[in-house]
């Protein structure tokens, strides 16, 4: 079963490369497009040329298809490793990075079949297959599962809500930067990029899956410490690193509820000059760039620098 | 970006009189950006908290220990540690300014959970339901179509829709509606902001009145007192079995301890292990921790009178020692165990640098027989890398690092590796004939641990399990066993019911405030157009919606070209 596994997690991996590759070929045939315009003029009939921004479908299919293989190979490697090692596969740094890469794979595809535009499978896919490429660096070996790991339905709970809220984010992050690639709302820099509205609405969308689940993982973390060492919070580095990660969606959202800076609120805006006031307003979708830099940090960050409770999840 | 923020209804604050500071504070703790801010704020000082390495909390009450850490950060940090330490950032989330900041938080989360609640409640029960005509030109979210059917088809649909609606006017000919959609849903963000004040009870609650104190408890002690001070309440904890398991690989599978918690004359006693923790008199008894470096010596005097019968906590003090193999030319096993340092060569130095650490290797000359051969063995290190010196009588002085071997004419010695054991200088034994004793804990060729003790006796007296050794003055000593222990920690937390309630809040209120799709509509029917606009919240296609809606009223001009192309756009 062990070694089905890894065969399922390389066939994964192909079929994600594969996947990107044609995402990519979709996109670039959106740009290469060309929708012919014609005229008649007193001078004769004026043809012109331009950017359709329309796709190629068949490649898209296709694209959408590999990733469909990514999710069912990933998906059985997850399951045949379960199976191997007798309790869900998250115990170390393969193991669950390569259940990140299908979770993303599975979040983006069911996002793509949400929103019916294929076009963040550009961002997505190349990002599935960097955590499918990270978790190949990591040992595979099948490893006892060590005391503190051995509460099975708290395992298999926490570890993959939290996964599935990052592989969430991640499709966010997604949105967030084909967004701001375009310029922020009302603008369109990319013809075959989605339009900044389809990109926020993507983003938005997918972060308010994403932070009630962040949020319930930090939780059923702490129901988990308070069980195994009776106390729910003791600012370890990796629920410090969830908890600020949270704090920066939530930051978000309050950026998206209020307009101007902090410079502009009563009181501050007596005693900060004008010049200050009126200066860089940076858009919401940035906090959902920082945010995904924080999940990452908590992901790999944490576990490979910092050591802490969490230390054991580790290589 | 949100429709919310382009459109707002009339706002209705409780606006603080009298003083101007208590104006200038409510104003600047309702403001969405200070509070935009804090959390800023916070999220830096919680990476900062992460990045930087954190006093360890077993030291943080020690203050000797304290002082030791930080000045180990200065080989990193170097002049830096000072400045660092006086800000707290080796302490971020005990120090005072991040437990202000958290304060400053849940007061400004407060203040604009009670500020908001009154135009909130309002915009629920009595929403603004009219707006100027001017708005229905500008708002963020907005349509205008024709179509047949007039007002009663709008309602109709909107009805559909799960809309409240409303006819609020009717003037120059033009028909006003008003509709609202979840209105109550506004609550959604009370409830997440309400449970951060729960948290914050919590909190408290777990700061004041909770209870956390870790005991370390060997097997066979008498049962620990779990409370400084002596009552009718005291629990008393003993430890009944310490275990850790292995699997055939060496592979550490388990740990639990059996303890036996006593009350009065109650008594209960269970398991507790590191995920399941044992319940008794209104507390959790956690596994913490698991310890083998503990012995059982037993001291008696000349006369025979008992001196000491307790144990030796080496506390995870260790001294290096080489393990070493030693086969016959044809591999046959005649050693194979930790040999542990018997004195030391204090080299030409007044320093340590230059000591070296000395042993007697003794083994039979073949398997089974009685006649001994002798090496000396002298260790030391450099570059940080244990380097052995062995000299015996078939063998000129050779030097090894871990790994190497060294031939004989009809020995094979190997220094397999340098390995830890436990050892613990002690100040006041029984018998002592200087002012300190070492005390080893080597394991034997057979797997049983024994003691070495230095400073006993002339030479070093070797402790098997419960054979009793005189020294020189008549002082008998009887090693009495290893002993296992486990940290165990007990707790009563009353906050934690509190946290869980919080949690429950925060989730029901998210999702109700992220998937309830609540929308306020203001529509203005007049027999040429229809004129939409409206406020919706966590989308920002709203617009979109309302010309779709005028599509499915029959309207050929509500609906855009990419409107009803889903996706790819």
């Amino acid at each position: 079963m062990a070694d089905l596994s890894i065969y399922l997690f390389w066939s994964g991996m192909a079929t994600a490369a594969i996947a990107a590759v044609l995402y990519v070929a979709y996109v670039a045939s959106a740009s290469l497009a060309v929708r012919r315009v014609s005229a008649q003029t007193s001078a004769g009939t004026v043809t012109l040329s331009t950017a359709s921004g329309t796709a190629n479908p068949g490649i898209g299919r296709l694209a959408t298809a590999f990733t469909g293989l990514t999710v069912i190979f990933l998906a059985a490697q997850v399951a045949t490793r379960w199976s191997a090692v007798g309790h869900a596969p998250f115990s170390n740094l393969y193991e669950f990075t390569s259940a990140f890469g299908f979770a993303i794979a599975a979040a983006y595809l069911a996002f793509e079949a949400y929103t019916r535009n294929r076009r963040f499978g550009l961002i997505a896919l190349p990002i599935v297959l960097a955590m499918l490429f990270i978790a190949s660096l990591f040992p595979s070996d099948i490893v006892p599962l060590i005391p503190a790991l051995q509460n099975g339905p708290l395992l298999t709970i926490h570890v993959s809500v939290m996964m599935l809220s990052y592989a969430i984010l991640t499709v966010s992050f997604c949105g967030a930067v084909v967004y701001l690639l375009q310029g922020g709302e009302g603008r369109r820099r990319y013809a075959a990029l989605p339009s900044a509205e389809a990109a926020g609405d993507l983003a938005h969308k997918a972060v308010m899956v994403g932070f009630p689940l962040l949020g319930l993982g930090i939780a059923l973390g702490a129901w988990w410490a308070n069980s195994a060492w009776g106390r729910y919070w003791g600012w370890d580095p990796k629920e410090t690193a969830a908890l600020v990660t949270w704090l920066s969606i939530a930051a978000y959202f309050h950026a998206r509820a209020g307009s101007g800076s902090v410079a502009g609120a009563p009181g501050i805006r007596k005693i900060v000059p004008e010049r200050v006031r009126r200066g860089w307003r940076p858009d919401p979708m940035w906090w959902l760039v920082a945010m995904w830099a924080l999940v990452m940090f908590t992901y790999f960050g944490v576990n490979l620098w910092v050591s802490g409770l969490h230390s054991y999840a580790g290589v | 970006m949100t429709a919310a923020s382009r459109a707002r209804e009339p706002d209705a604050r409780i606006e603080p009189g009298g003083l101007d500071p208590l104006r200038w504070a409510w104003q600047l703790l309702t403001n969405v950006k200070f509070a935009l801010f804090l959390v800023g704020l916070a999220l830096v000082a919680g990476m900062v908290g992460v990045v930087l390495p954190q006093v360890p909390g077993p030291m943080r009450a020690n203050p000797a220990a304290r002082s030791a850490w930080i000045e180990l950060r200065r080989e990193t940090y170097g002049p830096l540690t000072g400045p660092m330490d006086a800000l707290d950032l080796f302490d971020v989330f005990h120090s005072a300014w991040f437990n202000g900041l958290w304060v400053l938080i849940i007061v400004a989360v407060t203040v604009c959970t009670v500020s908001r609640f009154r135009p909130t409640w309002r915009a629920v029960q009595r929403p603004q339901r009219t707006v100027a005509d001017a708005y229905f030109e500008r708002a963020h979210h907005r349509a205008d179509f024709t179509h047949e059917g007039g007002a009663p088809a709008i309602e109709a649909i909107l009805r559909r829709r799960r809309y409240r609606v409303e006819r609020v006017a009717e003037r120059n000919g033009a028909t006003y509606l008003f509709a609202d959609r979840f209105g109550w849903s506004q609550y959604g963000t009370f409830l997440s902001h309400l449970a951060l004040l729960m948290l914050l009870i919590g909190a408290l609650l777990t700061t004041m009145a909770g209870f956390d104190r870790t005991l370390v408890i060997a097997e066979t002690t008498p049962a620990a007192p779990v409370f400084a001070a002596p009552g009718p309440g005291q629990l008393f904890i003993r430890m009944v079995d310490a275990n850790r398991g292995l699997d055939a690989d060496g592979n550490i599978i388990d740990y639990h301890s059996i303890v036996e918690v006593r009350r009065g004359d109650e008594v209960k006693t269970c398991k507790t292990t590191v995920n399941d923790p044992c319940h008794a008199f209104g507390y959790k008894v956690h596994q913490a921790a698991w310890f083998n470096d503990i012995a059982r010596l037993r001291i008696e005097a000349p006369n025979g009178q008992l001196l000491y019968d307790d144990v030796v906590d080496f506390d995870s003090q260790t001294a290096l020692a080489p393990f070493i193999r030693v086969t016959t030319a044809d591999g046959r096993l005649l050693f194979e165990q930790q040999l542990p340092q018997m004195a030391t060569d204090p080299g030409v130095s007044p320093g340590r640098d230059d000591d070296s650490a000395l042993a007697v290797l003794v083994f039979p000359e073949s398997p089974g027989a009685e006649t001994l051969v002798t090496y000396a063995v002298a260790w030391f290190f450099r570059d940080g890398q244990m380097r052995l010196s062995l000299s015996g009588p078939d063998l000129e002085l050779v030097s090894l690092t871990p790994g190497e071997l060294a031939s004989t004419g009809d020995y094979r010695v190997e220094f397999v590796r340098a390995q830890a054991i436990p050892a613990l200088t002690i100040g006041d034994m029984p018998g002592a004939i200087g002012d300190e004793v070492t005390v080893q804990m080597p394991t034997g060729g057979d797997g049983a641990p024994y003691l070495l003790v230095n400073g006993i006796s002339f030479d070093p007296l070797v402790l098997r399990q419960d054979t009793p050794v005189e020294n020189e003055d008549g002082y008998t000593y009887t090693f009495r066993g290893q002993l296992e222990a486990s940290g165990v920690s007990v707790r009563r937390d009353p906050g934690d019911t509190f946290i869980w309630v919080a949690v429950a809040m925060a989730m029901v209120g998210l999702a109700i405030t992220f998937y309830v799709p609540r929308r306020r509509l203001w529509v203005k029917v007049t027999p040429a157009r229809t004129y939409m606009a409206g406020i919706a919240e966590r989308t920002t296609r709203f617009s979109r919606e309302l010309r779709l809606l005028g599509h499915e009223l029959g309207s050929r001009d509500a609906a855009l070209p990419a409107d009803l192309v889903r996706g790819e756009d």
